[in-house]
């Protein structure tokens, strides 16, 4: 790790309170992931011809300049526009979180690059009943796709 | 030409741009200006100033870790909130990263060196340049040209397909 990255997340992890800007740094970060994570999925299905920008349009109800606009980039986007444009694809998210200071342990412990042990700041999960579309999904993530769909809670109780 | 760049990062006048978050993927390359350097990774005294270029940074960092980018179809029309847009006339290869949010925004000017490899040379607030073929606009363009040649005269910005051939991963609207 070199000196501005650790001045850089001194700021962040030491602070009592964290400045304006670093937050400003993460909010940014958190909407450009996002826009990585759900546009990455979306061309995947656009290129194996599963979906188009008009059929995504149409299933949530939107005209196409505004999906145009969203592909765009996350700097308008709320919690409803992510929900609208995974379910649009038959998709939700799932999550895992990733602690700033194990990153940094890892770095100073191992020189290893932590992204290769990182579980992923969220993942896909399909809705699809189709279990080779989820696999080359999770496998194009650097994610182990579940082999089968996970059982709703009313199951899972009962095999109990 | 990657040599002329090493040349001028061991000068001082280029700076590799690397994530400060540790173990952040370096998938494409973007160098800064002297001047960008101060803007991107100094300290402001100005909390408004230093949180605006925070977001920047977040902005160019995206670049860098390889994250999906959406690039506008073509120097005329459409792509009006694309990330990335090549500015007309197409032949002069000044490209435009566009940081839109939190306002104002600010527009990023540089050339490709090679594919992935991105020189940013300067910037301009959005308000600034006013509407589209403005002076302001053709000044910008013409600024990043003259540092462009100053520090490689001998070469010419990389050129090629467009845009396959300038960067991966990327999203055309």
């Amino acid at each position: 790790m070199n000196t501005s990255q650790t001045s850089f997340l001194s700021d962040v992890l030491d602070a009592r309170e964290i400045p304006r800007n670093k937050l400003a740094y993460f909010r940014a970060r958190l909407r450009n992931r996002l826009y990585d994570f759900i546009i990455t999925a979306f061309v995947r299905e656009q290129e194996n011809g599963k979906l188009s920008r008009k059929q995504l349009a149409e299933r949530i109800g939107r005209r196409p300049e505004q999906i145009t606009r969203w592909l765009s980039g996350p700097s308008n986007w709320t919690l409803d526009t992510i929900s609208d444009l995974l379910i649009a694809m038959g998709a939700e998210a799932e999550f895992a979180l990733a602690f700033l200071k194990d990153k940094v342990s890892v770095e100073k412990n191992s020189g290893a690059s932590f992204e290769a042990q990182s579980v992923g700041v969220a993942a896909i999960e399909l809705l699809s009943p189709v279990q080779a579309a989820r696999s080359t999904v999770a496998s194009q993530l650097g994610l182990q796709a579940r082999s089968e769909p996970r059982k709703p809670l009313w199951a899972q109780s009962l095999a109990a | 030409m990657l040599d002329e760049v090493k040349y001028w990062c061991d000068q001082g006048s280029l700076t590799l741009l690397v994530p400060p978050i540790p173990g952040s993927p370096l998938i494409r390359k973007m160098y800064l200006s002297a001047e960008l350097h101060r803007q991107v990774l100094e300290p402001h005294a100005d909390m408004d100033e230093a949180t605006r270029w925070d977001s920047l940074r977040s902005d160019l960092d995206d670049y860098v870790e390889g994250r999906m980018i959406s690039v506008a179809r073509d120097s005329f029309k459409g792509g009006k909130t694309a990330y990335l847009k090549r500015l007309h006339p197409p032949g002069d290869e000044v490209w435009e990263i566009r940081s839109r949010h939190p306002k104002p925004g600010i527009r990023i000017f540089g050339r490709f060196a090679e594919k992935d490899v991105f020189v940013a040379l300067q910037w301009s607030n959005r308000s600034n340049l006013k509407g589209p073929g403005s002076r302001e606009w053709r000044d910008a363009i013409e600024r990043c040209k003259t540092e462009w040649r100053r520090m490689f005269y001998a070469y010419k910005p990389f050129t090629g397909n467009y845009p396959d051939e300038y960067f991966s991963n990327f999203i055309l609207v």
